[in-house]
């Protein structure tokens, strides 16, 4: 371990002498602990966002995995910051073999222009880390949620696009209304913040066995969405459980078919 | 006065009045700085200018190189004698104005000594400085200035394509689309629905579906009393969208449903054939009318010159609107990246003026001056309710900032929003005035 954490340090080392613009992650702490001593390669981890995000309470995010990985190795966590905004977490995703290809879009905050940042780690303990520039014109950091009264999760929606196939990949949508109060939005009331409402994680089961589970952060928009890709061995029920901060649940079916 | 300034003395008189001019739409601060800059005397005042697009930002950008540098040999290639503006094309829709009074020509430019030249550019070569002309002729440029608008994503939304928008007009080009689309609405059958689905941002003129549905509405409410309208929104947001909702509800009671992407407004197929669209969470719309505003990107001569970027629209200089990646091609109006500025014909005649006087600027050795834009922007819910949009934009860290700017307010009474309405008008025959010499 002190080995590994000393390699580390001198790969880090020689990274940091080369660090240019792209490599502002390293003085991001909630990565650098994310990264626990690990040295990510910079290639094979694809970031996708808009240059110009117009929107900043709402901004498409998708990230892939296009490297190679060894026999047995899968992505095991994926990790989303966005060091510029108040929090830096976005979401954490843990994908189970069934979650496969490692696809994942979501929908995030932004409060100003900044460098959003993923991260991947295999059940190897390799990391892969890539970054995305992005300019934001209108900031997502004060923009509500919509009906602050309504606090509670509502409308869980999950849809399969396309048709299930044993062994092929199928793109898995999800959604569910909820404000996702950060905590940190201003009540109109001196110094004083609506409190923070989040949904705090959903989790995908295939007959009970694992897919994938997400926590969400302040950093994930109102309304949570999640896009992931199943590779579903066999026929059966694809749950999806969202769990919000004050311990509710609310869920959604599907069946896989061949 | 030094000697450079005063070899330039003719220039900088057509300057000042190139200045006075763009200080009524754009407002620019000025101008101390203009006469302290010497710069190389490198001034070629016969350059040959070829302009590509006649639309706002074209012909706009014509119109003040040729005003402001007469010996300056300005040309522009338009496939189209006569041009209709999306701008107010909402309210040929809604049977409140004929195609005519939105349609343009080009007659003042010529006046003014533009060649104006009636084909389409088919390609750009940047080593050679030529464009290539659909009528197979060539004309070289020193400084090249593409107001190419927009293109549809074609495919972008399964299933519509070119075909299916000859069943499914799209109507986010004025023209046939627009005849296209005002005959399907005509025809419609009393307690139809009309599903209009809008795109995530950038696209053409953000506050344009939500006018589009609010004068259709109108029309209904007229001629089809117990029709809908129904919006498949890909966003939450959009522009001016308090005043819109606040409108609706005033104005159309429950005739118009908004459904945002959270409440599963997205669309991700599109059948024209059956008028029927999926969104993506599975759920099937079937309209009576089916008006898709598509994924656009920036206009097909902008990509094969070589000033896209990954996303489909053209990153610029905001000081001078030139191309970030060609050397003396200069970008104006839709097809850019200038957010926070929106995609609309008023922000387009702004930069078409912006480009102008930096392209004149640097054929004279000087330096460009430092730009402001404005844009003014109004929408109707029906004939007697106009709400607008306007802003000042400056260059704030080198970078494009929204410096002022605001809504109409929330709380005004019938009487404003009828005058807002007038102003509407008023705006459409300064801004189609001011770019082609058309009175309308």
């Amino acid at each position: 371990m002190i080995f590994r954490s000393l390699l580390a340090a001198l790969a880090l080392m020689f990274v940091m002498s080369t660090a240019t613009a792209d490599q502002r992650w390293q003085r991001v702490e909630a990565v650098t602990q994310a990264l626990d001593n690990r040295v990510p390669e910079l290639e094979g981890l694809s970031l996708e966002l808009p240059l110009v995000a117009e929107d900043g309470s709402s901004v498409s995010l998708s990230v892939s995995f296009t490297g190679s990985l060894e026999d047995g190795e899968h992505i095991e966590k994926i990790r989303l910051f966005a060091p510029g905004n108040p929090r830096p977490e976005v979401a954490d995703i843990t994908l189970g073999p069934l979650a496969s290809p490692a696809n994942i879009a979501t929908r995030i905050r932004l409060s100003e222009t900044q460098q959003v940042v993923a991260l991947a780690i295999t059940n190897q303990d390799r990391a892969f880390l890539t970054t995305r520039d992005v300019r934001v014109t209108v900031s997502g950091c004060l923009v509500g949620g919509g009906d602050a009264s309504a606090m509670a999760m509502a409308n869980p929606r999950l849809a399969l696009a396309g048709s299930a196939r044993p062994g092929q990949p199928v793109t898995v949508r999800s959604l569910i209304n909820h404000p996702m109060e950060t905590g940190l939005r201003p009540d109109g009331q001196a110094d004083d913040s609506i409190e923070q409402q989040l949904v705090e994680s959903l989790t995908a089961t295939l007959n009970d066995e694992p897919v994938l589970t997400a926590r969400f952060f302040t950093g994930t928009s109102a309304n949570p969405y999640l896009q992931f890709q199943l590779t579903p061995e066999e026929e059966g029920e694809l749950k999806l459980a969202w769990q919000d901060q004050k311990g509710e649940q609310m869920e959604a079916s599907q069946a896989i078919k061949f | 006065m030094t000697k450079s300034n005063f070899k330039n003395q003719g220039l900088n008189s057509s300057r000042r009045d190139l200045l006075k001019l763009m200080g009524a739409a754009s407002a620019l601060p000025l101008l101390g700085a203009c006469s302290s800059l010497g710069g190389p005397a490198s001034k070629d005042l016969s350059a040959r200018v070829v302009v590509v697009g006649g639309g706002f930002g074209g012909a706009t950008a014509a119109k003040y190189l040729k005003r402001n540098a007469p010996d300056l040999d300005v040309t522009l290639v338009e496939p189209n004698k006569v041009f209709y503006t999306c701008p107010f094309s909402n309210l040929v829709l809604a049977g409140m104005r004929t195609m005519d009074s939105i349609s343009h020509n080009y007659n003042e430019l010529r006046e003014l000594g533009v060649r104006v030249v009636h084909t389409t550019a088919q390609d750009v070569d940047p080593v050679s400085r030529t464009v290539s002309l659909g009528d197979g002729s060539s004309i070289r440029y020193e400084k090249l200035l593409l107001s190419p608008g927009i293109d549809i994503r074609w495919n972008a939304i399964e299933g519509y394509d070119q075909a299916a928008a000859e069943q499914a007009p799209h109507a986010w080009k004025a023209g046939d689309q627009t005849r296209l689309l005002r005959r399907q609405i005509e025809a419609m059958d009393d307690g139809g629905v009309f599903v209009l689905t809008a795109p995530a941002n950038p696209f053409r003129c953000p506050p344009g579906p939500y006018e589009r549905a609010s004068l259709v509405a109108h029309y209904l409410s007229q001629h089809k009393p117990r029709s809908k309208v129904l919006i498949l929104d890909a966003k939450d947001n959009f522009s001016k969208q308090g005043l819109f909702m606040q409108g609706w509800k005033d104005v159309h009671g429950d005739r118009i449903e908004w459904v945002g992407l959270s409440g599963d407004g997205k669309v991700v197929r599109v059948d024209a054939g059956k008028r029927e669209v999926e969104t993506e969470f599975g759920t099937i719309h079937k309209a009576s009318v089916l008006n898709v505003v598509p994924p656009q990107k920036a206009g097909f001569i902008a990509d094969r010159a070589g000033v896209t970027n990954e996303s489909g629209w053209v990153p610029v200089d905001p000081v001078t609107f030139e191309s970030t990646q060609v050397k003396d091609i200069y970008v104006v109006g839709d097809a850019t990246i200038a957010a926070p500025m929106p995609k609309s014909g008023f922000a387009a005649n702004a930069q078409g003026k912006v480009a102008a006087a930096a392209i004149i600027a640097a054929l004279e050795g000087q330096r460009p001056l430092e730009p402001s834009w404005a844009n003014t922007c109004y929408s109707l819910i029906n004939p007697e309710y106009g709400i607008s949009v306007a802003a000042v934009y400056r260059i704030q860290e080198g970078l494009i900032h929204e410096s002022s700017g605001g809504v109409s307010p929330s709380d005004a009474n019938a009487t404003f929003r009828k005058l807002e309405a007038d102003y509407a008008s008023g705006w459409y025959s300064a801004i189609t005035q001011d770019t082609w010499g058309t009175r309308r």
